[in-house]
């Protein structure tokens, strides 16, 4: 019985049914597509790397003391003992860097982001990762293979020359062969280059050594048996692992931003859920209220309060099955969608068949299935509340303002704020949780809290549109502003997505705002010099700057890593103590970076030396992965944080690291002259090395600001997901109410209004339904931005962009508009005669 | 049959010709008029009678411009219905006509006053004080100006109707059963406002009603059957028209 009533009540009105599972169908979508897509990527490297490591039985690498980028190269020294081990077939050392390689057009090959590998040529198959597919091995010092992509889209052919540049600076080779990293044509958009071990060993800067050593075994020897003996044979501060260890470390590096990025895809999924949740609440409510009598008549002819209820909660199921499993496969074609997208963008993935693990079926499912019950729980115990009587009774609206129903929503928006500040402050807890929690909560309360205001904010923000446009515009408003609470549960559909891109905005402006202020206060250099793909770059570069015509100061920034006492992880920088304070103010407190021409000195930045206890000549011992603990003397304290919070100096960093590789150069001119002249004298010194930029200040800002862009679009394309739900929303709750009104719009228009009038009463109606929403999603977003930004200690100026803000408020409305077309339509294409004489 | 024919070419508010409407088709088809042919003079109060399924409300309707006669010719004054398109008809709607319904005659989001204007406010026309005055007190609704429709009694709610059917001094008012859900008392109340209006302020009325008791406030009385006119009857009383009604119901038998 129960079930041929839900049955009934769901194709009674096919629009809405398909409007709230379309609110579903994307939320779980995206849920499913974020762990499809991350299933299918970790696999594609996990069989990529397991084919490339087959023949790796045991693998020889210095020991992470530090990172993993810290790794010390192992000596050449090694192989004869590790070839001597019993079991051991065959041992080969290997050598990776960064070697990009330079196109026709004379620009370095490749895009910002994916590295530009080199490698040097391992003559035993099985221990090298590279597969030739045409052409020949390197075998003369300046022979060169290159990977097929690369040759493909630089335009290179066999024989050709390639000017290669590598830490050691810049040089010719000839293209002998084309090579591919095992099965995959293209690493994510890596360049691949491959050089004789000689070479390699030469440019890299590790003569005598290899980055690690590969070994195959003997037949019948367990890799884990063998690993055994290699190790007991190696000097401390090496470490001999399985083959398929080595494939999970390769492996877990990547698995780890796929699961950065698939953990993003699921808090926007969420997003989306949370504003799908608040349309089906909506939505239940009002055909609810629509069906009293209907509900009263089942209550009088004998239904229980339980029968109601089931009624309501079986709609809702059926609904969340069917909309999760169509989610589902949306998930599966998000996944591949987004699949292309990165083949697009040139970084391809590694080719695996679409992972749909059972697990993503059933979260997916789950969740799907879960809110929509979650939603419709509440209108289910509200309907079971009507009372027998209302069959015979008149529909009538609600009055929802009471104090009651004011103190809980303040109650609520209270518990939220407090949620977000003590998770944000107060050190307690999980501060994503509880920011996350509050920001849940805040919502639920701006939602309960614009029921109550609803009206008189209808009434000031239609007032603008009742002048201009005359009867259509004021039956608009006074119909947003009837049902309170229903305009602003559809509202606040709304609120969340313009909250969240508000917030997103005004982080974004104060962290670039924080940014230029401190370039503007601390940035002495006329320009710097990058790598165009955003990697650290050859020293070289700084070398061939030194010296340029007018170019006074130059000091690179090379970054490495270090622990300290705490064992914790530092970015040391290493900078020229005779020139940087020509080209950077850090905010001296104490000594001078001059100092720290002196060996065995460090600068350290003041909140750490505070916390630290150290001043001027106090001792501070840091772990080095190549020369271990050194008790470095402070010779500065400065205040700034802009280039990091250590700085040693360069004769230093080349002690105590293995690899040289500056992040960025700074340089400046002569007293007079002009930013431009000195980028010209620079660039021009740098004519070899087209694989850094060199920019003026201004196009440094520039670009940050082009950089902190690119991801703010990003956030708003995602946030868009749960701003178009929210039209979904809006459209549902208007159909609804027009199919609630038929007879109102029969006698307008019997009494003379035309049917454009009446499409503009309901496009006025939900502009400013959807205005409702831009203005409390302008003052929550304020609100939780301001927070957010006030708790980042990194951002120090808050930047309020007004102009964004009052574009998004614009642009809630074009929603309204975009809402109300078809809904509008609808309406004015009532029969006069049926709706004045419907029931 | 007809025994009072009043002249066609006396000044007609309102018009109609042959008017045939059909809805169905094949084996379901239902002529609900079946060339219908009247004219309803200006200045007077016309009732429109029959049994359910005579085909009265829908003559109202397509005189009216709420519904399209399948063929035959409909006038407002001298405005012919028939030939115009919907947004046409719309606007002689807005202009030239009133209506009153049976129920749900007003916006609830509108006050009194506000739903007295409405038909002026959407046509952008300048409401004529002293007119609308006069409508107000002689339905005595001075005091419920700024009342919303769920605060007042059915009665009032139906003479609030009432005031914006004549607040643009339309050619013609349209009542369809307006008393149908007023007691005895609201309803005589109602009839005499719309007597003076006729009377006092010259309006014309088509008003559709089964009460004999309503249709006895008119000038003339129209029988409709089976989409057909087939009696009138001038100066009206309860009586007299029960008389007619049984006449016509022992004729068909």
């Amino acid at each position: 019985m129960i079930w041929r009533m839900a049955n009934r009540n769901l194709r009674a009105s096919p629009l809405r049914l398909v409007l709230i599972s379309l609110a579903i169908i994307l939320g779980v979508g995206f849920v499913g597509g974020a762990f499809v897509l991350g299933d299918t990527i970790n696999k594609a490297f996990d069989s990529l790397f397991a084919k490339v490591d087959a023949g790796v039985a045991v693998q020889v690498q210095g020991v992470a003391s530090v990172s993993d980028s810290q790794r010390q190269p192992v000596p050449a020294s090694l192989l004869p003992k590790i070839q001597a081990v019993d079991g051991v077939a065959t041992a080969a050392g290997s050598i990776g860097g960064t070697a990009t390689i330079v196109g026709t057009n004379g620009k370095a090959v490749g895009r910002a982001g994916p590295p530009t590998l080199g490698f040097g040529w391992v003559n035993d198959p099985s221990l090298n990762s590279l597969r030739l597919v045409s052409g020949r091995a390197p075998t003369a010092p300046n022979d060169v293979v290159i990977d097929t992509h690369t040759a493909a889209t630089a335009k290179f052919a066999l024989g050709q020359q390639v000017r290669v540049i590598t830490p050691s600076g810049s040089g010719q080779y000839t293209l002998v062969g084309l090579v591919r990293f095992g099965t995959s044509d293209n690493l994510l958009g890596a360049t691949l280059t491959g050089f004789t071990m000689p070479t390699a060993q030469r440019v890299f800067g590790l003569e005598g050594q290899y980055t690690r050593i590969g070994v195959t075994g003997n037949q019948g020897v367990l890799d884990s048996v063998l690993a055994h003996r290699v190790q007991a044979v190696l000097p401390s501060g090496y470490e001999a692992i399985t083959g398929a260890a080595a494939t999970r470390q390769a492996t877990d590096q990547f698995n780890s931003i796929i699961g950065l990025l698939r953990d993003v895809l699921l808090v926007f999924a969420g997003i989306s859920l949370f504003v799908g949740a608040f349309i089906i609440f909506n939505s239940f409510s009002i055909t609810i209220a629509q069906r009293t009598r209907q509900v009263g008549l089942l209550r009088a002819v004998g239904a229980s309060r339980g029968s109601v209820v089931g009624e309501v909660v079986l709609e809702a199921l059926i609904i969340g099955v069917v909309a999760s499993a169509i989610g589902v496969g949306f998930g599966i074609l998000v996944a591949i969608g987004l699949e292309k997208l990165f083949d697009l963008i040139g970084a391809s993935l590694p080719r695996a068949p679409i992972q749909v693990q059972a697990r993503t079926v059933i979260i997916s499912m789950g969740v799907g299935i879960l809110v929509t019950l979650a939603a419709a729980l509440r209108p289910a115990i509200h309907a079971s509340r009507i009372p027998p009587i209302a069959a015979m009774r008149e529909v009538t609206e609600a009055g929802t303002r009471s104090l009651r129903r004011l103190v809980i929503a303040i109650a609520v928006t209270a518990l939220g704020v407090g949620l977000v500040l003590v998770g944000l402050f107060s050190g307690l807890g999980n501060p994503y949780a509880l920011l996350g929690l509050g920001a849940l909560l805040l919502f639920i309360g701006a939602a309960l809290l614009t029921g109550q205001i609803a009206r008189p904010l209808a009434s000031v923000i239609g007032a603008p549109f009742v002048w201009i446009g005359r009867v259509p515009a004021r039956l608009g408003r006074q119909n947003a502003m009837r049902n309170p609470t229903r305009t602003a549960q559809t509202a606040t559909a709304l609120t969340i997505g313009v909250a969240l891109v508000a917030a997103a905005t005004i982080f974004a402006s104060s962290l670039y705002a924080t940014f230029a202020g401190q370039l503007d206060a601390r940035l002495l250099a006329q320009v710097a010099v990058q790598a165009t793909n955003q990697q650290p770059f050859t020293p070289a570069a700084a070398a061939a700057i030194t010296g340029a015509p007018g170019i006074v100061a130059v000091s690179p920034l090379r970054e490495g890593e270090v622990r300290d006492t705490h064992r914790d992880v530092q970015t040391v920088g290493g900078v020229n103590p005779a020139t940087i304070l020509e080209l950077y103010n850090p905010g001296l407190k104490q000594g001078s970076l001059r100092d720290l021409a002196q060996p065995g000195t460090i600068a350290v930045q003041e909140d750490y030396a505070k916390s630290n206890h150290l001043t001027v000549g106090s001792t501070l011992p840091m772990f080095f992965a190549k020369t271990g603990v050194q008790p470095l003397r402070v010779a500065a304290i400065f205040s700034d944080s802009t280039l990091g919070h250590f700085f040693i100096s360069l004769s230093d960093y080349e002690r105590n690291f293995s690899t040289q590789q500056d992040t960025i150069v700074l340089a400046r001119g002569a007293d007079g002259m002009s930013p431009q002249k000195a980028k010209q004298s620079v660039s021009a010194a740098l004519a070899a090395y087209p694989n850094v930029t060199v920019l003026t200040k201004s196009e440094y800002k520039d670009q940050v600001n082009s950089q902190i862009n690119q991801l703010l679009y990003l956030v708003y394309t995602l946030l868009g997901l749960a701003i178009i739900i929210a039209v979904f929303g809006i459209v549902n709750t208007l159909a609804l109410s027009i199919f609630e009104r038929t007879r109102e719009i029969g006698l307008l228009r019997a009494v003379g209004m035309s049917r454009w009038s009446t499409r503009l009463m309901i496009l006025w109606e939900a502009i400013i339904v959807a205005l409702i929403g831009g203005v409390v999603g302008l003052v929550l977003g304020a609100f939780i931005g301001i927070v957010i930004v006030e708790r980042v200690s990194l951002i120090t100026t808050l930047a309020v962009p007004w102009g964004s803000l009052i574009v998004f408020f614009v642009l809630a409305g074009v929603a309204g508009v975009i809402a109300a077309i078809l809904p509008a339509r609808r309406a004015a294409r009532l029969n006069v005669l049926d709706a004045i004489q419907a029931e | 049959m007809a025994t009072t024919e009043p002249s066609i070419d006396q000044a007609a508010a309102a018009r109609i010709e042959d008017g045939v409407k059909i809805y169905g088709a094949g084996d379901a088809e239902i002529r609900a008029l079946d060339g219908v042919t009247r004219a309803f003079p200006a200045g007077r109060f016309t009732a429109i009678m029959g049994p359910s399924g005579s085909g009265k409300s829908t003559l109202m309707h397509c005189m009216a411009g709420l519904d399209r006669l399948t063929s035959g010719t409909t006038w407002i004054g001298e405005v012919e219905l028939s030939a115009l398109g919907e947004k046409a008809v719309t606007g002689v709607r807005r202009d030239k006509v009133g209506f009153i319904f049976q129920a749900f005659n007003l916006l609830p989001t509108l006050t009194a006053l506000e739903n007295i204007r409405l038909p002026l406010d959407i046509a952008g026309r300048d409401v004529d004080q002293a007119w609308l005055d006069q409508v107000v007190t002689s339905l005595e609704l001075e005091d419920r100006l700024r009342h919303r429709p769920g605060e007042l009694s059915g009665g009032q709610q139906q003479r609030v109707a009432a005031a914006r059917a004549f607040a643009s001094q339309p050619a013609i008012v349209f009542a369809d059963e307006p008393t149908g859900q007023l007691d005895s008392h609201s309803s005589a109340e109602l009839l005499s406002f719309m007597r003076r209006a006729v009377d006092e302020f010259s309006q014309t009325i088509v008003m559709v009603t089964h009460d004999p008791n309503a249709a006895s406030y008119s000038d003339d009385v129209v029988f409709l059957s089976d989409g057909k006119i087939v009696d009138e009857l001038a100066a009206p009383t309860p009586t007299s028209i029960l008389d007619r009604m049984k006449g016509l119901t022992a004729a068909e038998r």
